[in-house]
């Protein structure tokens, strides 16, 4: 091999003390070049590395505390419908019972309610009987005053002629109405 | 032919001093590398959470690897080693790599490679005292004191083949290439070199690499108590 630079001699391998200071040499450059490297390559890129780890770590975390977050939002929710639902069940029931005791009111009311109309009803019928007997009597009266009159202008005093109407007054008394 | 680092002898007082060959390749070396890290500091501010560059892609692959490699061979507790060990790995894959663009690899010099070594050497003990405290030092004597030498040899033999085998390898690499460069022009022409290149550089290189810092894990490791 050609040196490129100016020499005086070469060596592959001496054991002296040229050895012993090149070594020190070598062992300079060595811890330099460690610390260099160390300062700007190594620990720089490492931090960074690391930096990024405890990033992902912490979004992953993140991602799980907001996970289990909408996970009990979720099975608050769940509870919430499940007591709306129950809620609306005892609502209808509810409601239900008190619709059937309205419809049982209104059911007795409705009855009571016709059974006054009938009853005002069967006084209406009883005195409008009343009524037409009445009517009927006077008719009656007036009707036999009339055969009386037309019978005593020929056979009858005026006396005899009253009692008799009397009589027959009397009788129709007892005749039972067919209305 | 020269297979060797080339160097220029500077004198500073009355010391005579190298400046090798290995030494300004380790600068240009050291300058890419810094080069690379101010771009990266510098669009790291554009660096988006869902990576859209590739250039993002390969800057989080390589650092999430360092990473999570030495967390699995240390623990959680030392992954701040990782500062460490990817300026040497990234340092040491470069080197090798430098002699696919005519460079002559920084590790195929001892010097390099034991520096190298140093380092992990002392990482080795200083955690095995951090950890351990004087409980340390009692490891030499077992199983039994007698096999302290043997002990003190092993552990000595650590730094030793780390380092030569880093520098083997590299050099031996080195050393074919070169002797290929300088057969005739016409065995240049096929595409042996290029062959060679992607063997000796390329994946001797990445594996020499990763090899030299799993190893230098592992030996840190073991001084880590399993506790730890």
């Amino acid at each position: 091999m050609n040196s490129y630079f100016l020499t005086v001699g070469s060596f592959i391998l001496t054991l002296d003390k040229n050895l012993l200071v090149e070594l020190a040499f070598q062992l300079f450059n060595l811890c330099v070049l460690c610390a260099i490297l160390s300062f700007l390559l190594y620990k720089p890129v490492l931090r960074f590395m690391r930096s990024r780890k405890e990033k992902i770590a912490g979004n992953i975390a993140d991602a799980e505390d907001k996970l289990k977050s909408a996970q009990s939002i979720l099975d608050e929710y769940n509870e919430r419908l499940r007591s709306i639902q129950q809620e609306r069940s005892a609502i209808l029931e509810a409601a239900n019972r008190e619709a059937n005791a309205n419809k049982a009111l209104i059911i007795e009311q409705a009855k009571k309610e016709a059974a006054d109309i009938k009853n005002r009803a069967k006084l209406q019928i009883a005195r409008e009987e009343e009524k037409a007997k009445d009517k009927i009597r006077l008719q009656i009266i007036e009707v036999s005053s009339l055969i009386a009159a037309h019978f005593v202008d020929n056979s009858l005093s005026d006396d005899k002629q009253t009692k008799l109407i009397e009589d027959v007054i009397k009788g129709l008394g007892d005749v039972k109405w067919q209305g | 032919m020269d297979f060797g680092s080339f160097y220029i002898p500077i004198k500073i007082g009355g010391f005579t001093i190298r400046l090798t060959e290995t030494i300004m390749d380790t600068w240009v070396v050291m300058a890419v590398l810094i080069i690379l890290a101010v771009i990266v500091r510098i669009k790291l501010n554009k660096f988006t959470d869902v990576p859209e560059s590739g250039f993002q892609n390969f800057i989080e692959t390589i650092v999430e690897s360092m990473d999570s490699f030495v967390e699995s061979n240390m623990g959680k507790k030392y992954k701040y080693f990782g500062n460490w060990f990817f300026g040497v790995f990234a340092f040491i894959l470069l080197s090798n790599l430098s002699g696919l663009f005519g460079f002559r690899p920084p590790t195929a010099d001892l010097a390099t490679t034991a520096a190298l070594a140093l380092t992990t050497f002392v990482l080795i003990h200083f955690m095995g005292i951090f950890t351990a405290g004087k409980g340390y030092f009692k490891g030499y004597l077992e199983p039994v004191p007698f096999l302290l030498p043997l002990n003190i040899i092993s552990e000595l033999a650590t730094p030793v083949s780390l380092s030569f085998r880093l520098f083997g390898n590299i050099l031996g690499g080195s050393i074919i290439m070169g002797l290929i460069y300088s057969l005739p022009m016409i065995v240049k022409l096929i595409p042996i070199p290029a062959v060679l290149h992607i063997y000796f550089d390329v994946f001797a290189g990445c594996l020499q690499t990763f090899i030299f810092v799993m190893l230098s894990m592992a030996f840190i490791g073991d001084k880590i108590p399993e506790e730890y």
